[in-house]
């Protein structure tokens, strides 16, 4: 009994979330233009229609560009904020946290009015600039939510043998500890690509006239009915490069922490000290 | 080539806790030096300012005469070996060996030959985890005629006290952030100077008495219930409250009855039997309680003493050994309960 609607609460959960993802993609490849039931016939018409929409193309790749951009920016300041919160001392640590995660509670919205005024009173023009910068604002807690935890584990001796035999704290960092950041490396990127690639708020205030972010064109091509038909195509698509990427992604983690993994601390006996130190 | 450390008067300060408390050492090039302690006694403390993953709170660490202060570990001549090993997960074993030699620019056929030779030495099939007990034994006397071979100097941080009476040329017993005592393994065991020494270095009998009348070279303990033992080692000129220690092998059981100077009556409360000699634990007539290792003998019997008999302890003069009552004999138990 329990069993049972354990069973049928499961299938329910799985079909709340990926029936409208399974609609999208079955009604990308029908005929008809308005997507409704009985579906009249098969085709791959949109595709190519969307493909060789340049306003559409255009939007994607922007998105695709500040996604990438984000990413690589927003893990590179992840990195740098998580090796100042893992010092041993650090004033205000509290204070310092609360800074670096506060844009996950503000509303994207509030952000980008603050963005948009802010830049008007420096005289700076709205752009696709101004829309990356707002997406490293909102993508670093991400990067160091991934980060700084990964660094965290890592047994400090590991640094500090590399400290003992001759290399100096940039050359240890750079030779140890980013290496086993890897894995926390590629999330980070991973995420704060999605969350920009997906981020519409923004994007829709920062980003000049005729130059919109995917999102953005999406909301607005969505209003005009001819367009429909193209959008539900690429969104599929999109749909199946994001289970592409994370299904790779997945792939490479586990296959790096089986590698890293190798020999650990916690597999080896260990004594209660430090055993020998030589000159 | 060097490889002297000398400590001066070294403070380190965690907070309001004092990890380690003026320590005042020198341990000369070519030297095994263990420091044997207690956890949280401050020895691995001391060993990372050494390294120099900690600065000093005060204090200097000299090494061949240089002062270390400010010195990153990268600039400083000595190699600590990790209680975790410390490998690099994200390295292959050639590399993880390689390492050291890369960071101090060897030439790469040189690094491929002497990793290659050092590699060539080690099993890699033993998982390091079936070190037993015997092969670890194996290991230490190798390491120490390994040690001797090159002279360079080692210092050695370990709670295994058998471990560091083996190896080492000197050992330093550290206990709350202070230096104990810093002597030879023999000299450690034989002449604890304080009771705090005698009690972490193997078995001891730790008594407390009253000094009654010195006489030279001797001192007239007084143990309890009018029993009086002279003393002619360690501290024989103190007087009042001291702490007096015997060795659980230098104390000889008799026939009950038998009289003499330092003899004292007791009773056997348990006998064990340890393979190449008898433990036997006694209630002395003074209400103490006293371990005698009795060795097994030539024929290979130990002499047996069964709990209820009695007996005469003997308490060699020579073997009795008066310490001050230091701040660190508090913590000390009288006499082990087995």
């Amino acid at each position: 009994m329990g069993r049972a609607v354990l069973t049928a609460y499961f299938w329910a959960f799985v079909v709340f979330l990926f029936a409208p993802l399974a609609v999208l993609v079955v009604f990308a490849f029908n005929q008809s233009m308005t997507p409704t039931l009985p579906i009249t016939g098969w085709t791959t018409h949109w595709f190519h229609q969307a493909f060789s929409d340049t306003e559409l193309t255009g939007a994607l790749l922007r998105s695709v560009g500040i996604g990438a951009a984000t990413g690589l920016f927003a893990t590179a300041l992840g990195i740098m904020a998580s090796v100042g919160l893992n010092a041993r001392r650090l004033r205000l640590r509290a204070l310092v946290v609360a800074v670096l995660l506060l844009p996950l509670v503000v509303p994207y919205i509030s952000l980008a009015v603050g963005l948009l005024v802010l830049l008007n009173q420096l005289g700076i023009q709205i752009s696709l600039w101004a829309v990356f910068l707002g997406h490293v604002v909102i993508t670093l807690p991400f990067a160091v939510l991934v980060i700084f935890p990964r660094l965290r584990s890592l047994d400090p001796a590991m640094i500090e043998a590399a400290r003992d035999l001759g290399s100096n704290e940039l050359t240890a960092f750079n030779l140890v500890t980013l290496p086993l950041l890897v894995p926390s490396l590629v999330s980070s990127f991973l995420i704060c690509f999605i969350t920009s690639f997906d981020e519409f708020a923004i994007a829709s205030f920062l980003a000049p006239p005729g130059q919109p972010t995917f999102p953005v064109f999406l909301y607005t091509g969505s209003r005009a009915p001819g367009l429909l038909p193209e959008l539900i195509a690429i969104g599929s698509l999109i749909i199946v490069a994001s289970l592409v990427v994370i299904a790779i992604a997945e792939g490479g983690r586990r296959w790096a922490e089986r590698r890293l993994r190798g020999i650990t601390a916690e597999e080896l006996p260990t004594g209660q000290d430090v055993p020998a130190l030589q000159i | 080539m060097g490889g002297e450390i000398q400590l001066v008067a070294l403070v380190k300060r965690f907070g309001s806790v004092t990890a380690v408390d003026a320590v005042d050492l020198t341990i000369p090039q070519g030297e095994f030096f263990s420091l044997l302690g207690p956890s949280g006694c401050g020895k691995t403390t001391t060993l990372r300012m050494i390294a120099g993953f900690e600065q000093p709170t005060s204090g200097q660490v000299l090494l061949d005469g240089a002062d270390m202060a400010g010195i990153p570990p990268n600039k400083r001549n000595v190699n600590t070996v990790f209680q975790s090993y410390a490998l690099f997960p994200h390295m292959k074993v050639f590399d993880n060996v390689a390492y050291g030699l890369r960071r101090a620019h060897v030439a790469r056929a040189e690094i491929k030959q002497r990793v290659s030779e050092v590699l060539e030495q080690v099993q890699l099939d033993e998982p390091l985890g079936s070190l037993d007990a015997k092969l670890r034994r194996q290991l230490q006397v190798e390491l120490k005629a390994l040690q001797e071979q090159v002279g360079i100097t080692f210092l050695y941080v370990t709670h295994d006290q058998e471990e560091a009476i083996t190896m080492s040329d000197r050992i330093a017993i550290m206990n709350q952030g202070h230096v104990e005592q810093a002597a030879t393994p023999r000299e450690m065991y034989e002449e604890p100077a304080t009771a705090f020494v005698a009690d972490f270095l193997g078995v001891s009998n730790l008594m407390d008495a009253r000094a009654t009348r010195t006489s030279g070279a001797a001192v007239a303990l007084d143990l309890g219930s009018g029993i009086v033992v002279e003393a002619r080692a360690g501290d024989v000129s103190a007087s009042g409250t001291v702490k007096v220690v015997i060795r659980p092998e230098r104390v000889t059981i008799e026939q009950a009855g038998v009289t003499g100077p330092n003899r004292i009556p007791a009773m056997v409360t348990r006998s064990i039997y340890l393979g190449n000699g008898v433990r036997v634990i006694t209630h002395l007539a003074t209400g103490h309680s006293l371990t005698v290792l009795v060795p097994s003998t030539g024929d290979g019997t130990p002499a047996s003493w069964e709990p209820g008999e009695s007996v005469t302890c003997h308490l060699p003069d020579s073997a009795l050994r008066v310490l001050p009552l230091d701040s660190g004999a508090a913590d000390v138990q009288p006499v082990p309960a087995t």
